[in-house]
Order: C-alpha cells, then structure tokens, then sequence
C-alpha cells in the first residue's frame, strides 16, 4: 500500500517510472534482444538486392580493406542507405575520429548531411513500412560465404551506445554463429530480428554452413515509434516474464 | 606451449644474441639477420615472455627488432606494444648524464640497449586477449 505523505521525490519515482529507450539500450550494456520487428518475407528479388560483390571496406576507405586478411574473410556488403555525399561523410568522420565503428559515425553526422537510399530498390519499402527514412541512420548488408568469418574484434562507439545495431538474420544457416566472449553465441535463427550491442564485448562472426550468410545491418533511432515499441516489448520479455 | 617469434637483427661484426625465457623455460639464440625462433615453453597460467639483449656492442650498434609473437597458434598482433623494455644503462656512462635517461621504454619492439623486454602472459591465451579487448576503455 502506498500511502499519501510521501517525499515528493519517492512518489514521483513511483508514479512516473516508465521504459526509456535510452537507459535500456545505452546504460544496461546488454548483449542482445530478440525484436518482433515483422520485415516480411524476404524473396529471391530481395536477396538479389542483398547479395553484393561490393566491398563495404573499401567505400569505407579503410586501412585494412583488402578482401582477405588474417582478420577477415571472404566478408562483403553493401551500403542501401547512408550519407549520400559519401566522400564529404568520410572527410568529415575521419576528420573526427578515425576509431570510431561506421554505425555510430552515421548516427553522429545524420542531421549535418544529406542521408538516402543509394539504390531505388525494393528494399526501401520493406524497411519504412516500420522504420521511416527520418529514422533511418545506415542500412548495410553483410554477406558472408561458407567458411567466412570475421575474427573476434570489438567496435567502438562515439556515442556510448550500448544496443544499437538492429541485425536481420535474412539467410541463416545452420552452422552460422556469432559469438559474443562470455556470453555464448547469440540464438540467431533464419529470419530472425535481433538489436546487438557490438560495443561491449568482443564478438566475432563464423559461417559454418554450407550456403551464403546474408544479414542486414540497420542503424536507426531507436525511439522511432515501432523499433521502440519493440525494444520495450523485448526487454519486457527477457526481464519481467519468469 | 609453442611460442613463434619473427626476430631481425641489424649489425656490423657483432651478431645479436637473445635470452628468451618464461618462468620456467630458457633459450640462447644468436640472430643473424632474420630468424623464426620457435620453441616450445613451459607456461603458467600467469607467466611473462622476457627477451634479453645480452650482448648489446655500443660500438657495433647491433640492433634486435622483434616483428611479431604467437603464443600457442595465436597471433599478439598489436599487443606486442603493449611489452615494455628495461634497459641497463652502464653505470658510469649514467653518472655522467646531466639528464636521467628513461627508466623504460613502452612501446618497443626495437631493441637498442642492452636490457630485457618483458611481456605478461596469462592462459589461455585467447581469453587474456579478449579481456584486453573487454578493459579497453577507449
């Protein structure tokens, strides 16, 4: 029972506590969630858009953007919406901070730039049905062959997120992992949508199986309507149901 | 545990001879120019790679550079930086310094004083990496 004379600091925190998007995806450090987010169906048509001999590495003029390292293999992708003056971005972040991971500089300079679709596709509707383009910060795929991997790493954030990469398990077969150290690897099945905090822990990337890993890499403001609704749904689930 | 290590040596007539030593394992090797040293090591779970420069000719300026260490089929990469050298400085030439010298130097993987560079283990190894990764506060 909660009675009438309380401190007004108590009975405020009481009356008005409710989920914010920013303690739970910056502050808790939490390895994963799993999202209800419903892209739909993926189709050949889709994939096709996806799959992508690009380098993501090399438009991202990276030191180390040779196709296969020690570190990497066999890894690519491609850019569908980001900063669309990508030299101008890249004079700018790097002017910033060269160490920074590619998510978080796209959310840093999204209102100093222009940001679009690189490529009219299908892909832009599948995304704004629940994400609008003002929300959107970078929408990457990854293709990773079988025998791929990435080496274990840990990424690094401008902005102190936590949660942040909305990750869309488009093909996954079995075999294909991520790790994240001391947490096991994250339950990720084909056709699931996970919110991943690549900050936090080292992680690396295998694909075991014998067909192409195909994911999609979305970095969005997490307080956009339905990705929020999501998140709070998912944290609900994973906190509050025993 | 097997430990590689890419060593050079730069020298006119004096080639370079190292100590490599953990705990409880122990080998001499001269470098005549480069040399994959590769050995197997004695190694606890909290050990130390040391790397003695034993022979260091101030006339020759013999040099040892240490390019890369894999412990146990795992490649340091950039955390060899993290190994930090200890010179012995001669008594006398120290006295005569207006300026004391650095008592150590980090990083360093060229060897150009006599003195040991000293790197911390602790297994496993891909754990020990991880954790560096897991406290980088950057």
């Amino acid at each position: 029972m909660i009675v009438d004379n309380l401190p007004k600091l108590l009975k405020d925190a009481i009356d008005e506590n409710s989920y914010d998007i920013d303690i739970i995806t910056k502050h808790l450090k939490l390895p994963w969630l799993k999202l209800d987010l419903d892209f739909g169906e993926w189709t050949e048509h889709h994939v096709k858009i996806l799959k992508s001999l690009d380098d993501w590495r090399k438009k991202w003029s990276r030191a180390d953007a040779v196709k296969n390292s020690y570190q990497v293999k066999n890894w690519t992708g491609k850019i569908l919406f980001g900063p669309l003056d990508f030299e101008k971005f890249l004079n700018l972040s790097d002017s910033n901070d060269v160490n920074h991971d590619e998510d978080s500089k796209c959310r840093k300079f999204r209102h100093q730039l222009a940001y679009g679709w690189t490529d009219q596709t299908a892909m832009n509707l599948k995304i704004n049905k629940l994400i609008p383009d003002e929300d959107l910060n970078l929408v990457n795929s990854y293709i990773l062959p079988p025998g791929g991997y990435v080496f274990p790493h840990r990424d690094y954030a401008i902005d102190g997120m936590g949660l942040a990469k909305i990750y869309v398990a488009v093909k996954w077969g079995q075999g294909n992992l991520f790790g994240q150290y001391g947490c096991g690897s994250i339950p990720i099945k084909q056709g699931d949508v996970y919110l991943i905090n690549n900050y936090t822990l080292p992680h690396w990337v295998y694909n075991g199986s014998d067909e192409d890993r195909i994911v999609l890499d979305i970095s969005a403001n997490l307080n956009s309507p339905i990705v929020k609704q999501s998140i709070i749904t998912a944290f609900k689930k994973a906190f509050y149901e025993s | 545990m097997k430990i590689k290590i890419d060593l050079r040596s730069q020298y006119k007539n004096v080639i370079p001879v190292c100590k490599i030593y953990s705990r409880y394992s122990e080998y001499t090797i001269e470098i005549p120019n480069n040399l994959k040293f590769e050995q197997d090591f004695d190694i606890k779970m909290k050990d130390f790679l040391h790397i003695e420069f034993v022979n260091k000719d101030g006339n020759d300026d013999n040099v040892i550079f240490i390019d890369s260490i894999e412990i146990d089929g795992i490649n340091l990469q950039h955390y060899i930086y993290e190994g930090t050298f200890y010179p012995e400085y001669d008594a006398d030439w120290l006295s005569e310094q207006s300026t004391t010298p650095p008592t150590t130097y980090k990083p360093c993987t060229e060897l150009r004083l006599k003195g040991v560079w000293k790197f911390s283990i602790i297994t496993p190894i891909w754990k020990m990496i991880m954790e560096k990764w897991l406290n980088d506060s950057r």
